[in-house]
């Protein structure tokens, strides 16, 4: 019984990894987007952004190359997004005439995140 | 509620309930009943429905039963290109689609053309009772009238009485083409907001375009965008993009109200959204042309971002796209996008982060284009080609949308 327990929370601890706490809700509408050329990631532009709150703010997000789990609704200028970013990730870097820099971002969008067509 | 059906009589309810004293105190209700022969009920019921099925379905005498418009579709639209066909004034071409022998379902723009000349030709009948001067390619009532006339000759509605004389009752007035014009008061640009959007783009790239050119210590300053720098009104979606005249659209969006405008290229005019039982704004397609259109939205003066919608014409063929060709290209490669459906000018082709217009196909199955982002025209001078940059192309034009979005790799 008791191995029975510890192999479901074992379970459990892999179906839900231990990131998904530390994102952070956000929705807002995508008005411009980059290409990240130093790293397999976009850069996009919201505005307004939705951060944990009602008062809207603009402001950038990295998100990966990678499409999100509806890969009909990839996030896309123009589109309105709604779901998670990791913060503080400085995920977007771009080539510079000498080595690569990275582009300020709030974080980085989770695949759990979905948008309008 | 519903009859109580028994062997041969059928006992019906024949008065409403009818109740005394306050609503939810001791009300007093009764019902009386008849019982009636069920087979003279089917009588009944066949004889009343009769004028109902003529009234669906068109008769010899009364074939043209509903108001037909630029996009209508059907074979009453079809009996009338006959009609009209028949007389050389009223005649919608002399050769290809819509001449003689050559009639279609489809009501186009041709179409509407002759049945303007119709009712310029019989504007006494069709155009004065209705108050018009000048006709308006709407087969509305009184031109039904005239042409359920002509198309049988001596025409009678229920006993004797000529449509004519009888006029029962005059439609109330439905929208016509040109009541969704653009008047003076009314003109924007439909562009100012996607302007905005663009300024607020260029201070991002501008920005980041600094930095790449400063060095390997670039520090990249995004530069602080105020809210009131992008359109207070934002079109979100137009859902479908594409849709026959008469058809239901729903829009999303940001400021969107009921007293929101939907301009339909810089010429026509929604002048008000409906909101229906769930939330959900719309508005129904005018008659219009068949036509790719760029659509905005205005709310107290406030002017949103457009987005494309096609006014479809069902006789078109769909636009598809089979390839892209090189997989991979360079900033600068000219990219050659095979499939079908592309019109002879005016094809859009969308790219993640270039869109061109007017894109020509002299033979509507290939098009080509020169591939010069402005965001990546810095990274590109920088770039040694080994930097795969993913990249996505649909088309649009008067026909409608791709069927799909095509990937590619523009290598940096």
């Amino acid at each position: 019984m008791k191995r029975s327990i510890l192999s479901l929370v074992f379970l459990a601890a892999i179906a839900f990894p231990a990131y998904s706490h530390a994102q952070v809700p956000f929705g807002g509408l995508d008005v411009f987007e980059i290409p990240c050329t130093c790293s397999p990631f976009t850069f996009h532009v919201f505005t307004p952004l939705y951060v944990a709150s009602p008062i809207p703010i603009t402001g950038a997000l990295a998100a990966s190359y990678t499409p999100n789990l509806w890969m009909y609704y990839i996030l896309h200028p123009g589109a309105w997004a709604l779901g998670y970013f990791v913060p503080a990730a400085e995920a977007c870097w771009m080539y510079a005439v000498a080595g690569c820099f990275p582009l300020p971002t709030l974080g980085t969008i989770s695949p759990f995140t979905g948008t309008s067509p | 509620m519903f009859p109580n059906i028994t062997r041969q009589y059928i006992t019906i309810n024949t008065s409403p309930m009818r109740c005394s004293g306050d609503i939810g105190a001791q009300a007093e209700c009764y019902t009386t009943f008849m019982r009636v022969p069920f087979s003279s009920l089917i009588v009944a019921a066949l004889v009343l429905s009769f004028p109902t099925m003529l009234i669906a379905q068109g008769t010899a005498a009364t074939p043209f039963t509903t108001t037909l418009v630029l996009g209508s579709t059907g074979p009453q639209v079809a009996l009338l290109q006959k009609l009209l066909n028949k007389e050389a004034d009223t005649r919608i071409a002399m050769s290809g689609a819509g001449s003689p022998g050559n009639e279609s379902e489809y009501f186009g723009a041709l179409t509407r053309a002759a049945v303007v000349r119709f009712q310029q030709k019989y504007a006494s009948e069709v155009l004065a009772p209705a108050g018009l001067t000048t006709g308006n390619g709407r087969v509305g009532f009184y031109t039904r009238a005239k042409l359920n006339a002509l198309s049988a000759g001596v025409v009678t509605v229920g006993s004797q009485k000529t449509i004519a004389s009888s006029s029962p009752s005059a439609p109330a007035h439905e929208p016509a083409p040109e009541d969704y014009l653009v008047k003076d008061s009314e003109k924007i640009d439909i562009y100012a907001g996607d302007k905005m959007i663009a300024v607020v783009q260029q201070k991002i790239l501008a920005a980041i375009n600094a930095a790449i050119n400063s060095g390997s210590t670039a520090v990249a300053t995004i530069p602080a965008i105020a809210t009131t720098d992008v359109p207070s009104v934002i079109l979100q979606s137009l859902s479908p993009k594409s849709a026959l005249p008469g058809k239901r659209i729903t829009v999303t969006g940001r400021g969107v109200e009921t007293d929101t405008a939907v301009y339909i290229g810089s010429d026509h005019i929604v002048r008000t959204i409906s909101k229906d039982v769930f939330g959900n704004f719309y508005f129904t397609v005018p008659p219009m042309a068949a036509m790719r259109y760029d659509v905005a939205i205005r709310t107290n003066g406030s002017v949103s971002n457009t987005m494309p919608f096609v006014i479809i014409d069902p006789r078109n063929a769909p636009v598809r796209i089979e390839n892209i060709s090189p997989a991979t290209t360079t900033f600068n490669g000219m990219v050659t996008i095979t499939g079908s459906g592309f019109t002879a000018k005016n094809n859009v082709v969308v790219t993640t982060y270039q869109k061109f217009t007017n894109v020509p196909s002299s033979d509507g199955k290939t098009m080509s284009v020169q591939l010069a982002p402005e965001i990546l025209r810095e990274p590109a001078k920088i770039g040694d080609g080994t930097r795969p940059i993913p990249m996505s192309l649909s088309v649009v034009n008067d026909s409608g949308f791709s069927d799909s979005e095509k990937q590619f790799i523009m290598a940096l």
